[in-house]
């Protein structure tokens, strides 16, 4: 849960464009929105300070008047990283007239998918799991998904790596587990269980595929 | 000894039941509530079903189980496995709910058997640790199967009801009438069984198995139908629990959750039927209360402290130790004391 503040950033700027994007508002007008995150639990010490910080900046958006006479009302309740309180919460919003669902873990994302579709609320969550989008409409992330930052990083490696050094050889090798907990697409050519350096090579191949879109999924080896 | 059977004893006994009954079923349709309110009760009422046959085994066969959320969680994956298979809105699992609901309960009879055959050579700490650790390797099995979806959620349909399909705004209120009229049936089940000689031979093996052994009871079978019959119970409240949550994923089936499964068939009361209705709306109620109260303190507390977090954990423990040392036999006592007192009111004795 690293890098908080760039997703409450980036999170409520895709709020403030949505919000500002939509037809035109009548003066005074309050926007619902609902988070429902750890503040307290096993991931309290991401989720506590992450709603801090949702709720200063909306405080700072309405005190600012950013939105003009129209303020956001963001209704925060936490969920203990359980996906069934996460439920209840979210039936909480609905019945409040939400219009827009600012979400935290993957788990929940994911078990609150079809209510999202059924009741047309756009999402924002603040796990960038690229699985949070397949098959859903409603589900935005507003940076690229923890596998694309990978690819993007293993090529980055790569290409320094080449750049540099022609001698210098790189490789990034992850643990081929179940940590993402998303389905395992093919065993590794090599043994490559733990995450250490197994063998150097002269350059990177990154080989990812679809359903494995994880974080821990995408598999970046070298080639041999 | 057939007066000391009977399910009432009295006319007005009989006469309560059916008002309780008329006013379980018809409250919803008099006072609507929001979702959010009656997902709580389908909640507990999914708990009660569960704790109904930890209760038979713990309770009355005297056989300490902690991987209870195991069995729930077999119920559930069995609907989710069709689910799976499938597909999530297939006809099959729309349509023919009832029948995966069974078929959940039956799945967890045949892991509850299989998990009460160490029941024959253990007992007491040893079985504990035995149901424990089927527990784990429920949780590794989901975590590690392709076709569980490694743990994440697996979605399930909309069922499909006599009058069409269950709509958004009649889901919660859909599954409340269909969950009591389980826990009725299951209720009415298990009262029957305890006056049979099989419902006998369970607390005569949990008083003294040598003795039920002497009396030509068969401890060893008994053992294993008591782990059997709590997984058919555990079963059918996760079959509900799946089709009540729309999908199934592992972070509901955890130890967590069997000691919480625990915790209600104490604090409501071992051994007692109607204590398996009380525990399990105390630990809920309990849990909303602290919820609502950490989720203050976390908002006005810095997380270096992190009271909020540790709250619900030192709330729960501290309920069940105060029970266990004040009142063992749980609020299912409290409930006989006030029976007991209106009974013979205005009379003291």
């Amino acid at each position: 849960m690293t890098g908080i503040p760039l997703r409450v950033v980036t999170m409520v700027i895709a709020v403030l464009v949505v919000a500002l994007a939509g037809p035109v508002h009548a003066a005074g007008k309050v926007h619902k929105l609902g988070l429902s995150l750890a503040i307290t639990g096993p991931t309290s010490d991401a989720g506590n300070p992450y709603a801090k910080g949702v709720e200063d900046y909306f405080k700072l958006v309405n005190d600012t008047k950013m939105l003009g006479d129209d303020t956001i009302d963001c209704i925060i309740r936490d969920d203990q990283y359980n996906n069934d309180i996460t439920k209840r919460n979210f039936e909480d919003f609905l019945s409040q007239d939400i219009i827009f669902y600012l979400g935290y873990s993957t788990g929940s994302i994911l078990a609150l998918k079809k209510d999202f579709e059924e009741e047309r609320i756009a999402v924002m969550p603040a796990s960038f799991h690229a699985g949070n989008t397949q098959d859903s409409n409603y589900v935005f992330l507003p940076i690229a998904s923890y596998s694309a930052q990978l690819i993007g990083l293993g090529e980055y490696l790569a290409a320094i790596t080449r750049r540099e050094n022609p001698r210098w050889r790189c490789s990034f090798i992850h643990r081929y587990s179940v940590a993402g907990r998303w389905k395992i697409c093919r065993r590794p050519s090599r043994p490559a269980w733990l995450s250490m350096l197994s063998r150097w090579s002269s350059t990177a191949r990154i080989s990812t595929t679809p359903p494995c879109s994880s974080a821990w999924s995408v598999r970046v080896c070298s080639s041999s | 000894m057939v007066e000391e059977q009977r399910l009432f004893f009295t006319t007005l006994d009989r006469c309560l039941m059916l008002l309780a009954m008329v006013l379980l079923f018809a409250w919803p349709i008099l006072f609507p509530i929001e979702s959010k309110y009656m997902l709580v009760i389908d909640t507990i009422l999914v708990a009660v079903v569960a704790v109904m046959g930890l209760n038979l085994v713990t309770g009355f066969a005297g056989l300490i189980s902690i991987g209870h959320a195991a069995f729930v969680g077999i119920g559930a994956y069995s609907v989710a496995s069709f689910a799976r298979f499938f597909g999530e809105s297939h006809l099959f699992v729309t349509h023919c709910w009832p029948l995966l609901i069974l078929c959940g309960g039956v799945m967890g009879a045949l892991f509850g058997a299989l998990v009460g055959l160490p029941a024959l050579r253990l007992k007491h700490l040893y079985l504990a640790i035995a149901t424990l650790s089927f527990q784990m390797i429920f949780q590794w099995t989901i975590n590690f199967m392709d076709l569980f979806n490694q743990g994440q959620t697996i979605a399930v349909g909309r069922v499909v009801s006599p009058w069409g399909t269950v709509s958004r705004g009649q889901h919660y209120l859909f599954w409340y009438y269909i969950i009591l009229v389980v826990i009725v049936a299951l209720a009415f089940g298990m009262r029957n069984l305890l006056r049979t000689r099989y419902g006998r031979c369970l607390i005569a093996v949990r008083d003294n198995d040598r003795a039920a052994d002497a009396m030509g009871m068969h401890p060893g079978l008994t053992k294993v139908y008591a782990f059997a019959l709590a997984g058919f119970f555990a079963g059918v409240a996760g079959g509900l629990q799946a089709y009540l949550y729309r999908g199934v994923g592992i972070e509901s089936y955890t130890l967590h959750h069997s000691i919480n499964y625990l915790a209600m068939a104490i604090v409501g009361g071992l051994g007692t039927l109607h204590g398996a209705f009380w525990g399990p709306a105390a630990i809920k109620v309990l849990d909303l209360v602290v919820e609502g109260f950490a989720e203050w303190i976390g908002s006005v507390l810095t997380i270096s402290g992190n009271l909020a977090t540790a709250l619900k954990p030192l709330s729960f423990g501290l309920v069940i130790v105060l029970f266990l040392m004040f009142e063992p036999r749980g609020i299912a006592n409290w409930w006989r004391i006030a029976c007991s007192y209106l009974k013979q009111w205005p009379f003291r004795y």
